[in-house]
């Protein structure tokens, strides 16, 4: 039974509340998946730590080509940030892609990497820029590749009854001769998880002719958003042209593993939609690369 | 590879319920200060039957919508209006109101056609005002009329009913008239079809539908366009899908209707206004006349742009992806 709602001042008064409940109070940001949760299913809360009045938690900063993102910013603030719309529009796109405008409005990134939903918009794009997440408990803060923090069996590493997600950062792939985009299928233009959604970054090697370095992240053809390890290892050291694109989209559908759904569509059919997203959105990245130029 | 294709769905559709009788009734009361209680029991689901019911009173009357009060769906104190279904309110409750005003006006009618020395039929109630037929110049104020009525010991009280003209029909051949009043339409989309994923975009809905007479344009426009959107999921994304008897998407999550997002790029209503003779000014039923063309019309566009056939709704990205498959293989059958 629900006794407690309380609402924090800061972190630190955050952690220290949720070490005081002994793993019987929770974090509340947004509440757009927490709120259902408590509906359905049987979680023997004593107290909600609503974290949403903590403003220092929210923004979206640049220092020298890494971009930090407090971990409240909501997806309405991604969607419409500057910063974003110059050096990562993939993550700004697939932020706008989340649920309705009023979910976009409340729903934060920490919220949608910490519930581990397999079709995470965000969380897709951020895996493929290769984003770290900054945890805090009262032990201290650790710093974790996101890609780490998502368990291959579902849900995350971070334990809920103690830390939390304070911050992700990554490097803006512009600062290294990098591009990304998004690509996302769905059923319907809104208020829809996606059949499947696909993030894809390309670093250009000094000499403008191959690739340095290649992350494609697919989902949710899988517990969580996984990496397309073969189609990325193929394109390293090739030359960006349509043959290799083709190729690695091909080798990334054989490592999708989407089960038949009567939602989502046949096995067959989804791997069909993930060769051609995942060419789509190689494409696309390698135009933004290509449109913006890159930064020494 | 996006391709694209129009096609055209047409319709005709009976108002009422087929071959049975499906009488409304109203009662009207004209009261001292020159407005109206209208009672019926007509319930307004969202469509705006007290709208245009209160209109086709007020109309009568010569009086502004504002004037007329409406006690619906509440049969303890109205008569009956049936159910709303079969796109039947505006047409059968309208007439009903339409006969109880009228009766209602009896009184006043006779008062105003002695006063300004015409017969009743020259009689033209508009603005709150009697005018005759033949000289704009001379007219009554309705509500002085209706004092002097009052005055007078005379209550302004009607009651109204219509039954649609139909018969029963032959148990055996079908013959017979089922209904009294056909709604039609016509309405073209459209489209492009992304050949790689399945999707259909329409870019084009173009929805002519004959109204008899639009009450309120605004709101039959609404409903045309709402019965589009509505159209639109039947022909592309609403899917029950029930597995041994359970229905596995009980909810919006999985059960997809159309959002705002997904209205086509150019949605255009064009109101057709044919005048029913048997209907109130004119009208007749709009409600489901206005979603039944738009999925022929959607699907007969993704044939035209795939040459490829559906007999199925929805019509899925899966069942395009699919069905061109099969299209190739058979092409490749032909050639070897």
């Amino acid at each position: 039974m629900l006794q407690g709602y309380l609402r924090p001042r800061s972190i630190e008064e955050a952690i220290d509340i949720l070490d005081q409940y002994e793993g019987k109070a929770r974090v509340i940001a947004g509440g757009t998946d927490l709120a259902l949760q408590l509906k359905s299913k049987e979680m023997h809360l004593a107290a909600l730590l609503d974290l949403s009045v903590i403003d220092e938690l929210r923004y979206i900063v640049e220092e020298g080509g890494k971009i930090k993102i407090g971990a409240l910013t909501t997806h309405t603030d991604l969607a419409e940030s500057s910063i974003l719309h110059t050096e990562a529009p993939m993550l700004s796109r697939a932020a706008s892609s989340v649920g309705s405008l009023q979910i976009r409005n409340v729903g934060t990134v920490g919220g949608n990497i910490v519930n581990a939903q397999p079709a995470a918009d965000t969380a897709v794009a951020l895996l493929a820029l290769g984003a770290r997440a900054t945890i805090v408990s009262g032990t201290g803060k650790r710093e974790v590749p996101l890609e780490q923090l998502y368990l291959a069996g579902g849900g995350t590493a971070l334990d809920p009854t103690r830390e939390i997600l304070r911050e992700i950062s990554f490097d803006s792939p512009g600062y290294r001769r990098g591009g990304g985009a998004f690509g996302r299928f769905s059923k319907r233009k809104a208020m829809v998880l996606p059949v499947f959604n696909v993030a894809a970054v390309l670093w250009m090697k000094s000499d403008g002719l191959a690739f340095k370095d290649v992350r494609i992240v697919m989902a949710p053809v899988a517990l969580v958003p996984f990496r397309a390890r073969a189609a990325e290892c193929y394109l390293i050291g090739k030359s960006p042209d349509e043959a290799n694109f083709k190729q690695a989209s091909f080798l990334a559908a054989e490592e999708a593993k989407p089960r038949d759904s009567y939602f989502r569509g046949s096995a067959g059919y989804r791997k069909h939609i993930a060769a051609v997203m995942v060419m789509r959105t190689l494409d696309e990245a390698w135009k933004t690369l290509l449109n913006r130029g890159w930064r020494e | 590879m996006k391709k694209r294709g129009w096609g055209i769905g047409c319709m005709w559709y009976g108002i009422g319920n087929t071959g049975h009788p499906n009488p409304s009734g109203a009662f009207v009361e004209i009261l001292k200060d020159a407005t109206a209680i209208l009672y019926t029991g007509c319930a307004d689901i969202g469509q705006g039957s007290n709208t245009v019911l209160a209109q086709i009173a007020a109309e009568e009357l010569g009086l502004d919508i504002e004037s007329i009060t409406i006690v619906s769906a509440d049969t303890a104190r109205t008569p009956d209006a049936g159910a709303t279904s079969a796109s039947r309110q505006t047409y059968i409750s309208g007439n009903a109101v339409k006969k109880a005003v009228e009766q209602a006006n009896q009184p006043i009618r006779e008062k105003a056609a002695l006063l300004l020395g015409v017969d009743e039929s020259d009689l033209i109630f508009k603005n709150n005002k009697i005018f005759s037929s033949k000289s704009s110049d001379n007219f009554l104020l309705l509500k002085d009329i209706v004092l002097k009525c009052r005055e007078e010991g005379r209550m302004m009280i009607g009651h109204g009913s219509f039954n649609p003209a139909t018969t029963s029909l032959d148990s055996e051949t079908g013959e017979g008239v089922p209904y009294a009043a056909y709604a039609y339409a016509t309405q073209y989309a459209e489209v492009e079809v992304d050949t790689e994923t399945g999707e259909v975009v329409v870019l084009n809905l173009i929805a002519a539908h004959d109204v008899g007479k639009a009450i309120n344009l605004q709101m039959v426009e609404g409903q045309i366009e709402g019965g589009c959107l509505m159209g639109l999921g039947y022909a592309l994304s609403e899917e029950l899908v029930v597995d041994r008897g359970k229905i596995l998407n009980p909810g919006y999550k999985n059960y997809l209707i159309p959002t705002a997002g997904d209205l086509p790029g150019n949605l255009a209503v064009h109101v057709i206004e044919s005048f029913e003779e048997s209907g109130p000014f004119g009208a007749k039923g709009v409600g489901e006349p206005a979603l039944i063309p738009t999925a022929p019309a959607v699907i007969n566009a993704i044939s035209n742009a795939l040459g490829v056939r559906f007999y199925e709704c929805p019509v899925t990205p899966e069942k395009i992806i699919s069905a061109l498959h099969k299209a190739n293989e058979n092409i490749v059958d032909v050639k070897s």
